[in-house]
């Protein structure tokens, strides 16, 4: 190995053990900014990175994902981008090599149901020795893609605020349970400018409570009817609210998402209302693995915010636990607002096919 | 027509379910209707697609309870009325088509391990689950699970009435060879031991355009209960048996011949157990779990809509 | 003759408007629909008794200084532990009085609670009683309204204990007999009690009851007689009614939690607390029990404080937002509820959170099960917690830091001091107003406040936020469907009929 390429290697370390240890530091958090971060991330891998073949250029970046994904299981937006830069990857190698998939790119609509039947067999020839120019080509497609994909994180806000006119009605009542969200916060000031309405905020008690104040003297400025309401008053005033807003920190292909703790039982609530509840999430946010395991999408938090340490005569003798986060069935969200559109939590699925690559979803 | 006097498709159909118990109905059908071209060798599209509708048309007039293999044969009708579109020479599909019979059985059993594989993660240590009556889909995702040391017990349902032996039984029986811990109760009992279960699963021998699945009787009240204890019902199915219909309700299945439920005042007449299947619809499912991974309802439609329209 | 005068009085008093409204209100709050229920003669008599309780409400209303001064006449000397008290409270009271108009001002309340009344509101609309409320009232009503005592049973039962110091100092004045007078009296101190909190149910029940035993004394019984009999009478109220109810839910319930129960619960209540330590203490059960909270009370830490110490009990304490974990997580097998009140239409008043505990306990399969004493129970028919329902102080939610509540009186000492000590540095006010951030104003800011959180986001938005507002409401309503059985001294049953046990404990009573 050369002494350039020595030094690309230790450089491409640094760059993502750097990156990992702020993931676990949570010196980045929220998904907005860690996907942007792992954008840029990406872009300095690739730029600094060698590969001879897109093979060796596919397993780098899955293994980038890997090391990210274990940093911090939990932030899933991480594991998001890397995949839909796989999916940009494998597409450039797909059109590059069209002789490849001549076949199954005839039929427009192919079902995966004549799988059964079909001649063409599903194991898949391995790609042939590129060339550097190839590759120098490879390189700067897929660093423009990341640049169009930060671009699409950047602009999730102004996507998502197009539709608040279809989705709010004069003198409504809004309830929304996740104050910690900014995806809802410019939401509701976007649709201010066209309707009046109030909004009844929880305060979702002990985590997010600042991040709720802040919120609701935003609105308040803003000229915004704002009420804070405690955690526990959702139900009282329920029969009252017309719609239900939440923020998602992630969505699964299924439909369910992960998002600010209690949120589940304030859904649970608008489903017994009938208060139908919509679900903001930019695009980034959806993931294409299945919850399988409720207890591994939840975080557990500081407990001394549940319990301070004025009763130090409760600490010790009371199990405290505070999880962050919630996992929200999909039952229980009438509709996702995304960047390219409103969706049914039960088309989620095909969203996510239309954004990664299937054997991407694993990238152990 | 040319349908020579020495064939009968639904023999063939028959005879491909008994030689082999691990082959489903629609795989059947698909074997029998390649078993039929292979026998006829037709020489043009228009010769094959004659054959073909005949033959479905009396494969699934001769079977009672025909919707399994109903999925089978539009499937595979579907698959060459595509495929003589699509590819220039038919010939080439058709020789594809008779020599892969064996191929297509040994992909429908993959199809099987790959669902067990999907549906590995929905099966937790110290689960309980409920299985209505015997299917073999369900019989090796839980076997695969077993395979995977994770320790779970098992109610089977006797799902009474049906015609050929006793399909509860035999599905308690395979899984206690299996090692699983299984306890037999009666479809009455679903109600009582409900609370105890943590999920249920069953089979299908069609999944509906709407997600709905057509099972076995009884189905439909146990994804009743289900609901109403917010226990997850899982339907775990291969794709091949996604079939183009849209039940909205039970009168909408096709009926068996001179099995009208009928009221009488005769004493000596007991159950009028006929019906062998009803509808559960979609809404009473949590997830379908299948080859081509975890589906939601509108997933199936999709592939439905993809298979059928172009 | 007596009888006559006081008719007179009342009639021809040119009396202020407020005043016979309030009473009015009084008579109603204390004896609501209830009557319905009666026999006819029931019925006369109640109505008799109303219209005299009302005329002799607005009588002293009129001519406060003489019964004033002579149930204070007789105050000081008998609690001259509280004496000091009295003086403080009552010079307070004007004060308070004057303040509470001043502070209407700037009180929001969320358009769609408009309708229920604030505490500013309570205050301002309290009659100019102060003289004549006893010091035992006085402490309650600041000790109620500062949630130091929180809880319908515990606030029934300390208003009793009250009551009884009322009826030991009282005097009959001159022209007047005790069934007559006792009554308006106590309507005194309780119109002075609703200034603290509402009152509850069973605070009601228990008025209503007492009205009731004062109405029946025969009129040649002499006072000291009369009263000692009232009290002991309040005693057994108190044996009967609540310590004994409880003892027989405790026993009743106790069959529920098994050695290895996973128990989950919502805030503090006192019959709650007694079951669980029965069932650790006297039956020697140990179990686990999962507490939810919620912000503001905090009541369930009181619970934990009390049950942690055991050691048959393996304590949980989760806030409501960790609700769908906790149930998701740990297999409970029933929750327990308390009750503030029993609606006669099944539905459970109870403190803000249980109905979604309830619904959240119900979607999981888990049996929700409420204990509740008769006193509670409600003739009342309510269905959504927005109509009917207390106002607690907004300012309490805006705290980040559990709060330690203080009386109005001390707030209202403490802002008129801060007042004074900004226009005594005009200066430097202008310049808070300008940059709240400037060092030396909060180091003010902050010795000023005692123990009141440190939110600095939302510190003044009653003046600043005119677009915010803040709902405090302390009770919610359970719809019966989530509730599967209701644990009374009479027996178990289901929501649905509560009406029965209404009919039976009216005819029991």
């Amino acid at each position: 190995m050369s002494a350039s390429a020595v030094a690309a290697t230790q450089k491409f370390e640094i760059l993502v053990d750097s990156f990992i240890s702020k993931l676990k530091r949570r010196q980045i958090t929220g998904s907005f900014s860690v996907a942007t971060e792992t954008c840029h991330l990406l872009m300095r891998v690739i730029s600094n990175s060698r590969w001879t073949n897109t093979d060796e250029f596919i397993q780098l970046i899955r293994g980038v994902g890997q090391r990210l994904i274990q940093a911090q299981p939990r932030e899933f937006a991480a594991g998001n981008i890397v995949r839909r830069v796989l999916a940009i990857i494998r597409d450039e190698v797909n059109d590059s090599t069209p002789s490849q998939i001549a076949l199954s790119n005839n039929a427009p609509l192919n079902t995966s149901m004549f799988q059964l039947l079909s001649t063409n067999t599903t194991t898949k020839t391995t790609s042939k020795e590129t060339t550097k120019a190839q590759n120098q080509d490879l390189r700067s497609v897929v660093i423009q893609g990341i640049r169009e994909l930060i671009d699409e994180i950047a602009s999730v806000h102004e996507n998502i605020e197009l539709m608040t006119v279809d989705l709010i009605h004069d003198n409504e009542i809004l309830l929304t349970p996740t104050p910690g969200s900014q995806t809802v916060l410019n939401f509701l000031l976007k649709a201010s400018l066209k309707r009046k309405f109030t909004v009844l905020i929880t305060e979702s008690y002990p985590n997010d409570i600042e991040e709720c104040h802040k919120f609701a003297k935003t609105l308040a400025e803003a000229q915004i009817e704002t009420v804070i309401i405690p955690d526990s008053t959702v139900f009282a005033v329920m029969s009252r609210v017309g719609k239900v807003l939440i923020g998602a920190r992630s969505v699964f292909a299924n439909g369910g998402c992960v998002t600010a703790a209690g949120v589940a039982t304030v859904c649970e609530c608008a489903k017994e209302h009938r208060t139908p509840v919509f679900a903001v999430a930019g695009l980034y946010k959806f993931s294409p693995t299945y919850p399988f395991d409720r207890d591994s999408l939840i975080e557990v938090g500081n407990s001394g915010k549940v319990l301070p340490y004025e009763d130090s005569d409760l600490v010790g003798k009371c199990e405290v636990t505070n999880p962050l986060f919630d996992y929200v069935l999909p039952e229980m969200i009438d509709i996702y607002i995304t960047n390219i559109g409103g969706f049914s939590p039960n088309f989620i699925y095909r969203i996510v096919l239309d954004n990664y690559k299937n054997e991407d979803v694993h990238l152990d | 027509m040319s349908t020579s006097s020495d064939f009968n498709i639904t023999e063939t159909y028959l005879k491909f379910l008994e030689d082999d118990p691990e082959i489903t109905m629609p795989v059947a059908a698909i074997e029998a209707l390649v078993t039929m071209l292979r026998i006829k060798q037709p020489s043009t599209s228009s010769e094959l697609m004659n054959l073909l509708s005949d033959a479905t048309g009396q494969l699934k007039t001769s079977i009672p309870n025909a919707i399994s293999l109903s999925a089978g044969c539009d499937l595979f009708t579907r698959f060459v009325l595509r495929n003589t579109h699509m590819y220039s020479h038919w010939e080439q599909c058709r020789t594809h088509l008779m020599e892969n019979g064996e191929l297509f059985l040994q992909r429908a059993k993959e199809s099987r391990n790959l669902i067990a594989k999907f549906g590995l993660q929905f099966i937790k240590d110290d689960d309980i689950v409920l299985v209505h009556s015997y299917s073999r889909v369900v019989l090796s995702l839980l076997v695969h699970a077993k395979s995977k040391f994770i320790r779970f017990r098992v109610f089977v349902t006797e799902a009474r009435p049906d015609d050929n032996g006793n399909n509860g039984l035999k599905m308690a029986d395979a899984l206690k060879e299996e090692g699983i811990p299984v306890c037999l109760i009666h479809d009455s009992q679903v109600g009582y031991v409900l609370n105890k279960v943590d999920k249920v699963f069953m089979g299908a021998e069609g999944v509906s355009e709407s997600g709905g699945i057509i099972n076995h009787i009884g189905s439909y009240q146990i994804g009743v209960l289900a609901k109403n204890a917010n226990k997850p019902l899982y339907v775990v199915s291969e794709s091949h048996k996604f079939v183009r219909m849209f039940p909205l309700a039970q009168d909408d299945l096709p009926i068996p011949e001179g099995s009208a439920l009928k009221f009488t005042t005769d004493t000596k007449e007991r159950f009028n157990d006929m019906h062998h299947v009803d509808f559960t619809p979609h809404q009473y499912i949590t997830a379908l779990i299948s080859d081509l991974g975890v589906l939601t309802s509108s997933a199936v439609s999709e592939e439905l809509i993809k298979m059928w329209y172009d | 003759m007596s009888d006559k005068t006081v008719k007179i009085d009342a009639s021809n008093a040119s009396v202020p408007v407020k005043d016979p409204a309030t009473a009015t209100t009084t008579a109603n709050a204390t004896t609501p629909a209830g009557e319905t229920k009666l026999t006819n003669k029931e019925l006369k008599e109640l109505k008799k008794r109303e219209k005299a309780a009302k005329r002799a409400a607005s009588k002293p209303a009129n001519s406060d200084a003489s019964t004033g001064a002579n149930s204070s006449a007789g105050n000081p000397s008998k609690t001259q532990k509280e004496g000091k008290q009295v003086a403080a409270s009552s010079s307070h009271i004007k004060k308070q009085m004057n303040s509470a108009k001043i502070k209407e001002s700037n009180n929001k309340v969320p358009p769609m609670v408009g309708h229920l009344e604030t505490r500013e509101q309570r205050i301002s609309s309290s009659p100019q009683i102060a003289n004549i409320v006893h010091p035992s009232i006085f402490s309650l009503t600041l000790k109620i309204s500062t949630y130091k005592i929180v809880g319908s049973t515990s606030r029934c039962l300390s208003m009793l204990e009250a009551f009884k110091e009322v009826i030991k100092s009282y005097e009959t004045p001159e022209a007047t007999s005790l069934q007559r007078n006792l009554t308006s009296h106590l309507s005194h101190q309780i119109e002075y009690l609703k200034t603290g909190r509402p009152l509850s149910i069973s605070m009601g029940n228990a008025i209503r009851w007492l009205k009731q035993r004062i109405s029946v004394i025969p009129i040649d019984m002499k006072d000291d007689e009369a009263k000692s009999q009232l009290i002991d009478e309040i005693d057994l109220f108190i044996q009967e009614r609540i310590l004994y109810s409880d003892k027989v839910i405790t026993q009743s319930a106790s069959k529920h939690i098994q050695n290895n129960s996973k128990i989950l619960t919502y805030a503090h209540s006192e019959v709650l607390e007694k079951l669980f330590k029965f069932c650790s203490l006297e039956e020697n059960k140990s179990f686990e029990i999962y507490i939810i909270d919620s912000k503001p009370l905090f009541e369930g830490k009181k619970l934990a404080k009390r049950l942690s110490s055991i050691n048959n009990i393996q304590c949980h304490y989760n806030l409501i937002n960790s609700l769908s974990t906790v149930l998701e997580r740990s297999d409970i097998d029933f929750c327990f509820l308390g009750a503030h009140s029993m609606l006669s239409n099944g539905r459970l008043y109870s403190r803000v959170g249980s109905a979604l505990v309830a619904m959240a306990c119900k979607n999981k399969n888990i049996p929700v099960l409420v204990c509740c004493e008769s006193i509670k129970f409600s003739d009342k028919v309510q269905l959504d917690s927005v109509t009917l329902n207390e106002l607690g102080d907004s300012d309490d939610i805006v705290n980040v830091k559990p709060f330690n509540k203080k009386g109005f009186n001390l707030e209202q000492y403490l802002t008129g001091l801060k007042v004074a000590e900004n226009n005594n540095k005009p200066q430097q006010q202008q310049q808070q107003q300008q940059n709240k951030k400037i060092n030396d104003n909060n180091n003010n800011n902050k010795s000023l406040k005692v123990d009141d959180g440190d939110n600095e986001i939302l510190k003044n938005w009653k003046t600043e936020l005119p677009f915010l507002n803040i709902l405090n409401v302390l009770y919610d309503l359970t719809p019966p469907e989530y509730i599967q059985k209701v644990i009374t001294e009479f027996g178990a049953l289901p929501p649905s009929s509560v009406p029965v046990i209404l009919r039976e404990y009216k005819s029991s009573t």
